[in-house]
């Protein structure tokens, strides 16, 4: 009681104590940060040898992601057999994107990035069998899901949706709390992207253009070009994917669902071909998860 | 002689003074905002009936327009043959974007719900000779230009040195400093929300070869992107690589473009010859710092 009447009696003496609380706290955070970086390098080193570390945020309820890209690379690394390993995380790349990979110590974000680096370095080629002209097709068609359908996806779930689904379809990793703060910063996002500056109106239009022309080119194929899947397909299967199992009651799963019945189809055949362990990539029901259920 | 009562220094005139200010001032501005809309509508009613009044920034010094979108919509009035009329302003529409037209009075904005718009309301189908699968092929090639070579575009111009962005803006080196400045601030802020501004110089190079190729191969041979009559998505391609031709001098876009994928170029030149015959009266004269009448290099 005496130290705290002088303490606030002497100015020179608080300040003392003042800046050696201060230094004592920018010490231990230092330290907290050395140490988790030496947690980090520690860990890195144990990462298998010739084998992908896929680092990309968790299982979701009813879908191994909520984000469209980790399934994208996934579906890939799958259909192309590379060795893989999940590092579920929110911590993100450099650029601060999910998801990213290391690969023999080599880091790499972006998804479509990834699967470039991996081609060149593994020498793999899921598009050997296409033309160069469906290539090119392809190639638009990726643009088209990833630069266009996708913030369709964003302003329903972020910014129209406000987020309310997000807790429930992540099986809890994302706080209602969060949420709200993700839909805040998406709305100017997606206003400077361009499509936010739309009304409701105009972006469900601009969405049903383009379900309706991926669901047009593929017409009755199995897959984007045929009998054999190719890189596109993840791509496609990534994005619609949540439109089907992470956006309940959305405009987007009616189109999926009912409206384009080639697209549901679709959607199933690629989960199948890839994905027989769907079941176990889903959160287990005490987790929130619908492992194990049957699908409505 | 009687003091005034003051109020931490400040008399009861001061503040009178101050108040009358900012009010005269309020007034001041809300006056003139009341003129404007009042010259806006006098203007409005003058314009002609079933003719689409394109609003659209002025003319380059190289091109129509050194934004691809005004240059789609308008090869595309010319394209359908609709008749319309340009009014050369830096208004923007109530989303902030340009360009946007009035027909009849009614306004629209952004280029392709304008050509939605006109194809509903006038029966306009540029795409007809297409098959539903051609029609959902060009829906994803004009997704590609708009969506995402716009953006690398975006990037080159604005995100690093800005010596040739400056160079092609057609305005007097005081606006222009002003405006190149003002506009970098806003699209930096874009490409990083978009996506495109988080990559490197080295990716953004990959992506727009990726692009450019798909497009060069895609078109091939064919005198237009679908064969030998044009369709409404030649429009924004041609936009786009116009601008990668006349817009962009030193970019790795027009030396794609002028060399290494020499099928893009004839086809920009033939669909400018196709629908813009008057070209060179549609940029500036060299007395406004434009090339008109003067021999391409």
């Amino acid at each position: 009681m005496d130290l705290a009447v002088k303490l606030y009696e002497d100015n020179s003496c608080k300040l003392k104590y003042v800046s050696g609380v201060l230094v004592g706290a920018a010490l231990v955070v230092v330290a907290v940060k050395r140490y988790r970086k030496y947690k980090y390098d520690q860990k890195r080193q144990n990462y298998p040898r010739d084998t992908v570390v896929l680092h990309q945020i968790g299982r979701g309820k009813a879908i191994p992601s909520v984000s469209p890209f980790p399934i994208k690379l996934e579906t890939f690394l799958r259909m192309a057999k590379i060795p893989f390993i999940n590092e579920h995380t929110h911590q993100p790349s450099s650029k601060g994107k999910t998801p990213w990979i290391t690969y023999n110590g080599e880091d790499v974000d972006d998804s479509q990035m990834c699967i470039d680096f991996l081609n060149k370095k593994l020498g793999v080629d899921m598009n050997k069998h296409l033309s160069l002209e469906q290539k090119s097709i392809g190639h638009a068609f990726r643009i088209l899901v990833e630069d266009h359908l996708y913030w369709t996806g964003v302003l329903q779930r972020w910014v129209y949706d406000k987020g309310a689904h997000v807790p429930e379809a992540s099986g809890g990793r994302v706080t209602p709390f969060q949420a709200r703060m993700i839909s805040r910063k998406i709305g100017p996002q997606a206003y400077m992207q361009g499509l936010g500056r739309h009304t409701q109106e105009e972006v469900m239009c601009i969405l049903r253009k383009d379900v309706e022309a991926l669901s047009c080119f593929l017409g009755q194929k199995k897959f984007l070009f045929g009998d054999d899947p190719c890189e596109y397909d993840c791509s496609i299967f990534g994005l619609l994917a949540q439109a089907l199992w992470s956006m309940p009651g959305s405009p987007h799963e009616v189109m999926a669902k009912k409206e384009f019945p080639n697209l549901k189809d679709y959607i199933y055949r690629v989960r199948e071909t890839f994905w027989p362990d769907w079941n176990e990539c889903i959160l287990e029901p005490e987790q929130g998860g619908t492992r194990g259920k049957k699908e409505k | 002689m009687a003091s005034s009562s003051s109020f931490f220094g400040v008399t009861e005139c001061n503040l009178l003074c101050v108040g009358g200010l900012v009010a005269g001032l309020a007034l001041a501005a809300v006056a003139f905002k009341r003129y404007q809309k009042y010259k806006d509508d006098q203007r409005r009613q003058t314009y002609p009936k079933d003719t689409v009044v394109l609003h659209q920034i002025g003319r380059g010094k190289y091109i129509p327009s050194i934004s691809p979108f005004p240059l789609k919509l308008e090869t595309y009035l010319r394209m359908a043959k609709i008749p319309y009329i340009n009014e050369h302003a830096h208004t923007m529409s109530s989303k902030g974007k340009t360009p946007w037209m009035t027909y009849n009075g009614e306004d629209v904005d952004d280029s392709q719900m304008c050509i939605d718009f006109l194809n509903k309301k006038l029966g306009v189908d540029m795409n007809k000779h297409l098959s539903l699968e051609q029609k959902s092929i060009g829906h994803a090639f004009r997704i590609l230009v708009e969506d995402h070579l716009y953006w690398t575009m975006a990037y080159v111009a604005y995100a690093g040195d800005l010596t040739a962005t400056r160079s092609v803006m057609p305005y007097d080196p005081l606006t222009n400093m002003f405006l190149v400045r003002a506009w970098t601030k806003v699209i930096r802020k874009q490409l990083w929300c978009q996506g495109m501004g988080r990559h490197t110089v080295e990716q953004v190079n990959h992506l727009i070869k990726s692009d450019l190729m798909a497009l060069s191969v895609f078109l091939g041979r064919k005198r237009f992107f679908f064969g030998s009559e044009p369709c409404e998505f030649d429009c924004c391609v041609f936009g786009m690589l116009a601008l990668a031709l006349w817009c962009m001098p030193g970019s790795l876009h027009e030396t794609l473009v002028n060399k290494e994928f020499p099928n893009l170029k004839d086809y920009v030149y033939r669909v400018r010859e196709t629908f813009w015959p008057d070209w060179n009266e549609c940029i500036l004269e060299p007395e406004q710092g434009g090339t008109r009448g003067k021999k391409e290099k």
